[in-house]
């Protein structure tokens, strides 16, 4: 019977070795640590700000111990950081939390923490000093106060406020800012703020640069940080005019754009393109309908200051409207903006150039220069005239085929140079003069009577 | 006795569509190129020279001259080297930016001082200021300038 009672003495013995124990100490960052007694000083804080310490709590035993009790209770006293209680802490682990300390008032404070059975008097002095405030807030050390976004060579002025909390007078140390984007708009506050009084002051910021800007204000040695961003401006909605004596076919015109506002942008590239959809699903293939300056594409330069746009030395970029029946679409795109118009190229008779004819021996060649922006010319009617002024039966010569093959083959849209030559039997010199119809699909031209 | 005129049917008349030449011009980068088209619509053809001076056109028949020698050219665009080629003289004479032509009394004004003018084709003439060259068409009642487009890059 005497290993049983063996076994109940060593299991005894065990459970007294194995305890947990939480010890307490400053955290301070980038030092080490260092155990905290019975009471602990507080930085001092000035009236309306803070100061704030990390503490840490060790389990420092062999066992697992519950931390049950972990707070701080005062008004002017704060805990963060800490983990929901109840918490089990683990051998050799440790838990971090900060005491924020926020004396409302000049003078000396104290508060209890409790970390279980365990007390620590935290003793702190609230000091009066002015407290920096923007947008109605109080801002504390190390925060930002933003200025937003600005245009390149605009600026921004924003009004802060030092604020004295305490009962008591408070004379205002140095006030500066550390950079070059930001500056006091009338001087830097100084002189004494009256107790729960108020000094306004004005901080203006004007970057040089470009992105994101962060500078110092500093309060009696307490850093604050100064943010802004500077945007490049943005131009305004583009506005395409077209000027042109006629929306017809065969016609040159001008293109401008034109901008809400004058550009505050330095320089901004564009591109105004000009797109021709013919009608009745014709191909395009007219290269008249262009830019003059070549092409249908054209790229240009906004520069600042500027409210319409600079085609080399002029306000407007001329173009042809080709000769084909369709819509012109002219688009421009700059600055992130798009806009188009748009031109009816409506569908019209056969105009013609110019109309020859000649006898030459035993044939009669005629000739005819012009432009159908249909490209529908199916046939034309010839009837000639003799010296007696006899009138011959008008002639139908098919020249749809003919006239297929050039469209299928031309790049001048519908424009063409036609030549049908007639060999005679007989006096030819009896034919005098010459008329030509020409149907298309919107109606019948006639060439003047053509004499030879 | 009744003189009998006798056409042929239509089906054997000897029809042809092809590109309308409106003239030719040496273009602001010296290149001899035609030109085709309508007026108020042209075309710049492919360059069929380079390097010259000056050239004219007169439907037919065209002058070039490159380098101090003498063309001549056909509707093609084809030179050959001529000592004795010259280049064809136009009705119309010019005074700072007004175009007067000679035919018709016709006042033309352009927006810059004219610099040069040639015959460009049958009823044209190219008119070159500092900034472009237009087509000018000189047959009555059609007297105007045009805009002639730049070629294509």
């Amino acid at each position: 019977m005497i290993r049983p009672l063996l076994l109940l003495i060593s299991a005894a013995a065990g459970l007294a070795f194995a305890a947990g124990r939480i010890e307490i100490f400053h955290a301070p960052t980038g030092s080490s640590e260092q155990p905290v007694g019975s009471v602990f000083e507080m930085p001092s804080a000035p009236v309306g700000g803070a100061s704030s310490v990390r503490f840490r709590l060790r389990n420092t035993g062999d066992a697992a111990v519950t931390l049950s009790s972990l707070y701080c209770v005062e008004r002017w006293c704060s805990m963060t950081g800490a983990p929901p209680i109840p918490h089990i802490m683990a051998a050799n682990t440790n838990v971090d939390f900060t005491i924020r300390f926020s004396p409302p008032d000049a003078g000396s404070y104290s508060a209890t923490l409790k970390v279980n059975a365990n007390t620590v008097l935290l003793r702190g002095s609230g000091v009066p000093a002015a407290v920096v405030y923007a947008s109605g807030r109080a801002v504390q050390p190390g925060e930002a106060i933003d200025f937003g976004a600005v245009e390149t060579g605009q600026s921004r002025q924003q009004t802060l406020q030092l604020r004295n909390p305490s009962t008591a007078e408070v004379p205002l140390g140095v006030v500066a800012i550390a950079g070059s984007s930001f500056s006091f708009a009338g001087g830097a506050p100084a002189g004494r703020i009256a107790a729960g009084g108020v000094l306004d002051f004005a901080v203006m910021f004007r970057p040089s640069g470009s992105g994101l800007t962060r500078e110092r204000l500093i309060v009696e040695g307490r850093e604050y940080l100064l943010t802004g961003s500077v945007n490049e401006p943005a131009i305004s909605r583009p506005s395409l005019q077209v000027d042109v004596p006629t929306a017809g076919s065969a016609q040159q015109g001008r293109v401008s754009i034109h901008l809400a506002e004058p550009s505050r942008a330095r320089a901004t590239t564009g591109v105004l393109r000009m797109e021709l959809q013919p009608a009745g699903g014709a191909t395009d293939n007219d290269g008249s309908a262009a830019f003059l300056s070549g092409g249908r594409t054209v790229q240009f330069v906004i520069n600042q200051g500027d409210s319409v746009v600079r085609f080399a030395e002029a306000d407007t970029i001329s173009y042809q409207s080709g000769t084909t029946a369709g819509t012109i679409v002219f688009s421009v795109e700059v600055g992130g903006y798009r806009a188009s118009t748009s031109v009816i190229i409506g569908p019209e008779r056969v105009r013609l150039d110019r109309s020859q004819a000649q006898r030459s021996g035993s044939s009669i060649d005629v000739r005819i220069n012009g432009f159908d922006n249909t490209r529908s010319i199916a046939a034309m009617n010839f009837t000639f005239h003799l010296k007696n002024g006899q009138a011959l039966t008008p002639m139908q010569v098919p020249v749809g085929p003919d006239f297929a093959k050039w469209w299928s083959q031309s790049k001048l849209g519908g424009a063409f140079a036609f030549r049908a030559v007639f060999p005679v039997q007989g006096d030819a010199a009896q034919i005098a003069a010459v008329e030509v119809e020409i149907p298309n699909q919107a109606g019948t031209v006639k060439t003047e009577r053509i004499t030879f | 006795m009744r003189l009998l005129v006798v056409l042929t049917l239509a089906v054997s008349c000897l029809a042809d569509v092809t590109h309308p030449l409106v003239g030719w011009i040496c273009d602001r980068a010296g290149s001899l190129r035609p030109v085709y088209g309508t007026a108020g619509a042209f075309v710049l053809g492919e360059a069929v020279s380079h390097n010259i001076s000056t050239a004219s056109f007169n439907g037919t028949r065209g002058f070039a001259l490159k380098g101090g020698t003498r063309f001549h050219f056909d509707r093609e665009g084809r030179l050959e080297e001529n000592e004795s080629a010259a280049e064809q003289s136009v009705a119309a004479r010019f005074n700072g930016s007004t175009l007067i032509l000679e035919s018709t009394a016709a006042r033309i004004e352009f927006p810059q001082p004219i610099e040069r003018i040639h015959a460009m084709g049958e009823g044209w003439l190219a008119v070159r200021t500092a900034d472009a060259v237009y087509a000018v068409s000189t047959s009555e009642g059609t007297e105007q300038s045009y805009q002639l487009p730049e070629a294509e890059q």
